[in-house]
């Protein structure tokens, strides 16, 4: 066991003696991908100093939606909870310093998305798709009345691992359970955009979980993937179901994932994956990857920043 | 500067509801003109003159 990586994971949750005890979809993934992306991003913490704009707007608007549906389940009409939706993501985009006062507005690097095209696809968003009719979908609600959103869950899988994460909201599709999930692309949306989620280790922990937590046959994901340009938002919704077979086959794989981490972490070795480097525009990581190791900490100070993602923390 | 652009520049904890009602009201209206406008484009399209519309058909005079 490394007394270095116990040090610089003892302040989380998630981790114990160096070890991460309780998984996320993000951190199967990071570390499926790269152990060395995983190391810097879960082990060291890092993060690259301008925080991406598309987790920033994709953040705020999941929220957004998730307490839409809380409020209509809890009683309110679409445009009360609409209305309470829309104040409540004006003020989290909006920056208040340590004292309380008036900043201004939160920066979106980006020219679609903004603060105030986020606005209009969360009012888009609502006027194409609350109604909930009886054929359509519609929000469940558990055995106890209450409406299936907002579901943190923690979940023991085998060896002394916990596997967690959020469900935003489970709802009935005719005869069926799914999890919801929304998506944000600056991109055409279509079925090569679906394609990603399946396989996807995001959309099998969900579909797993749903059925660990409601003891019912949750048949996959229903993403309400939204498109988001300068002058509109566009929206088109896609399913991705998992067989039991599937999900067995993805909960090994992410178990095998876990056990060559844990050994990783004996050794404190964290080989590189260099064939992912270039996914998806280039692995946030590649600048220190690529400098010579005895100067990798210059870059890591200069353009890096500690963050505080712990699985284990509720959001 | 309209009353949305100016909302928007605006502490959010000092709007009223009616502020934000407004705001939702823009959005809205953007979508019913976003929703719209294709109608709006076919419309405004000049209509083919008959010798146009003659000129773009497939000729199906096919001798077998």
């Amino acid at each position: 066991m490394s007394q270095r990586v116990a040090d610089l994971t003892k302040h989380k949750k998630s981790f114990e003696n160096g070890h991460q005890i309780a998984w996320d979809s993000t951190s199967i993934e990071l570390a499926q991908t790269c152990q060395r992306k995983y190391y810097y991003s879960m082990i060291e913490g890092l993060r690259p100093n301008n925080n991406s704009v598309h987790l920033i707007f994709g953040g705020l608007y999941a929220t957004a939606l998730e307490h839409f549906y809380k409020h209509r389940a809890l009683g309110d009409d679409i445009d009360t909870a609409l209305r309470k939706v829309v104040h409540e993501t004006m003020t989290a985009s909006w920056e208040y310093d340590e004292n309380g006062e008036s900043v201004g507005a939160v920066y979106f690097d980006d020219t679609k998305k903004t603060r105030l095209t986020l606005i209009r696809t969360i009012v888009w968003y609502v006027d194409q798709f609350a109604e909930e009719t009886d054929d359509g979908i519609s929000t469940y609600h558990l055995q106890s009345g209450e409406p299936a959103v907002e579901l943190s869950f923690t979940l023991e899988a085998s060896n002394d691992i916990l596997l967690c994460g959020h469900l935003d909201r489970v709802v009935e599709y005719g005869a069926a359970l799914y999890v919801m999930d929304q998506k944000t692309s600056g991109a055409t949306i279509g079925t090569y955009y679906f394609n990603q989620f399946s396989p996807n280790n995001q959309m099998s922990l969900y579909t797993w979980a749903g059925q660990t937590i409601l003891h019912s046959p949750v048949r996959g994901v229903i993403i309400d993937a939204a498109q988001i340009a300068v002058n509109f938002t566009r929206f088109e919704r896609g399913i991705t179901t998992r067989s039991k077979d599937q999900l067995n086959e993805w909960y090994e794989s992410a178990l095998y994932t876990i056990e060559v981490t844990r050994r990783n972490t004996d050794e404190d070795f964290w080989p590189m994956n260099l064939s992912a480097c270039g996914n998806y525009g280039g692995c946030p990581f590649r600048s220190v990857c690529s400098s010579t190791p005895s100067i990798r900490q210059n870059y890591i100070k200069s353009d890096f920043a500690a963050h505080n993602w712990d699985p284990l923390v509720p959001r | 500067m309209s009353d949305v652009t100016e909302l928007f520049h605006r502490d959010p904890l000092k709007m009223t509801n009616c502020d934000i009602d407004i705001i939702i009201a823009e959005m809205r209206k953007k979508r019913v003109m976003f929703n719209a406008a294709p109608l709006a484009a076919k419309k405004a399209a000049p209509k083919l003159t008959a010798g146009q519309e003659a000129a773009t058909k497939l000729s199906l005079d096919i001798k077998l």
